[in-house]
């Protein structure tokens, strides 16, 4: 495009060159034309040079984008002989406290890998603006079954008592984003049981009202000091307890859960006393909006 | 060799590229079950015409495979209609194991997994043996 338009004020000038050959002089509108053409040139250039440093740009995003993904999946095949031969000698050896104790700690360290793992996935999707719910109707059920799986050997590990309490009238199917609401409720559950001493519970309660689901994960911990209680979802904030060694994280998770919870049209709330106790809620609606009104 | 009078143990049909997963699963599964490991979707056929499998461990991540296709084919067998398949990924995207009951997948479970839980979601899905 650039040489076309470059040839175009060349052929245009030749009129002019071939005057100036035969009267000696430059006419007028030759100079103007080659102000225009010196203008039109360097536009173009840097819109060229624009297009071409953003498309560097998004190759080498799309490169970084590929390249988390390869290492992400190829951690987690590993991780899964890893965890795999552990559970399941843990699982044949229950007359050796010994061992099973030190089994138990290899499994739990692949447990806090994999969540620093999930932790990383998540924030390249709020990175890569691909934090979208890409909504459908799920079987509500058998996706709580799969959540609350995924959490037991986390809460047996650390002595915590994890609860459920699920409404009898509760509706079947939800209209929502799995992999979202997968990882909303996992990460409320395994921050809650972060902050929960050994002999203490977790329990997550669902029930529906007004064509809203509510979520509550509440747990017997440590609470959350008034302070900190504004900020709580903010991206990277992270409230700074006694014992920062054991409990520290990303500041993501929370960022994380607020963002999927609105991508679902919903609200995420906190209430908290120090020494008492968290619950967090959450509320997403069983259709959208505009699926409710059409 | 199966004890006179003990029904002998289901088999289990394992798909997964990766041999350090199938040496995983077929050690860890073969005392309980009939343990049989193909790598790719291609030789499952195959394996599930000779074999008659009780179930099927599918991971769907296999490069070269369209195990979505593999699930098909084999919904469309009459006698294997009912086939359980479990569906191990590590894919973030579990809306695709949602995709994929359309393809007759009946469970899935995602990488890394424990093998409590993966024994567990087995026997949930075996179906159970016809009275004699």
């Amino acid at each position: 495009m650039f040489a076309a338009v470059w040839l175009v004020y060349l052929l245009a000038a030749l009129p002019f060159v071939a005057d100036r050959l035969k009267t000696g002089a430059w006419p007028a509108s030759a100079l103007s034309l080659a102000v225009d053409a010196v203008m039109s040139g360097a536009i173009l250039s840097v819109i060229l040079l624009w297009r071409s440093s953003r498309e560097r740009e998004l190759r080498i995003d799309g490169l970084r984008k590929t390249l988390n993904e390869a290492i992400i999946h190829d951690l987690k095949n590993p991780m899964t002989s890893i965890m795999g031969c552990l559970s399941c000698i843990l699982q044949d050896s229950p007359d050796a406290p010994r061992e099973r104790k030190l089994l138990e700690l290899a499994l739990h360290s692949c447990r806090s890998q994999m969540a620093l793992l999930e932790t990383l996935v998540d924030t390249s999707r709020i990175e890569h603006g691909e934090l979208i719910a890409r909504k459908k109707l799920l079987p509500l059920r058998e996706l709580l079954a799969e959540i609350l799986d995924d959490t037991r050997g986390a809460a047996a590990h650390l002595g915590v008592n994890l609860k459920e309490s699920i409404a009898p009238d509760l509706p079947d199917t939800l209209y929502a984003d799995a992999e979202l609401l997968r990882r909303i409720l996992s990460n409320l559950i395994h921050n809650a049981l972060k902050y929960t001493s050994a002999g203490g519970s977790v329990s997550l309660a669902i029930d529906f009202h007004d064509g809203d689901f509510r979520f509550d994960v509440k747990d017997t911990g440590i609470g959350i000091p008034a302070q900190h209680i504004r900020k709580l979802f903010e991206k990277y904030y992270r409230v700074e307890g006694s014992d920062q060694s054991t409990r520290r994280g990303s500041g993501l998770g929370l960022y994380f859960c607020r963002l999927a919870v609105e991508a679902h049209g919903g609200k995420i709330n906190v209430s908290s006393k120090t020494d008492s106790g968290t619950t967090i809620t959450f509320s997403i609606p069983r259709f959208s909006r505009e699926e409710h009104s059409s | 060799m199966t004890p006179i009078g003990q029904a002998p143990p289901r088999k289990l049909l394992v798909v997964d590229d990766d041999s350090t997963i199938r040496t995983l699963l077929f050690t860890a599964l073969h005392g309980q079950y009939d343990v049989l490991c193909v790598p790719n979707g291609t030789e499952a056929p195959g394996f599930i015409a000779s074999h008659d499998p009780d179930l099927l461990l599918l991971d769907i991540n296999i490069p070269g495979s369209d195990c979505y296709a593999l699930c098909e084919g084999i919904r469309e067998q009459a006698a294997r209609r009912n086939l359980p398949i479990i569906f191990m990924t590590v894919c973030e995207d579990a809306a695709g194991f949602f995709d994929s009951l359309a393809t007759g997948v009946n469970s899935y479970i995602k990488k890394p997994f424990e093998m409590p839980r993966l024994k567990k979601r087995i026997e949930s899905k075996l179906k159970p043996r016809p009275s004699a």
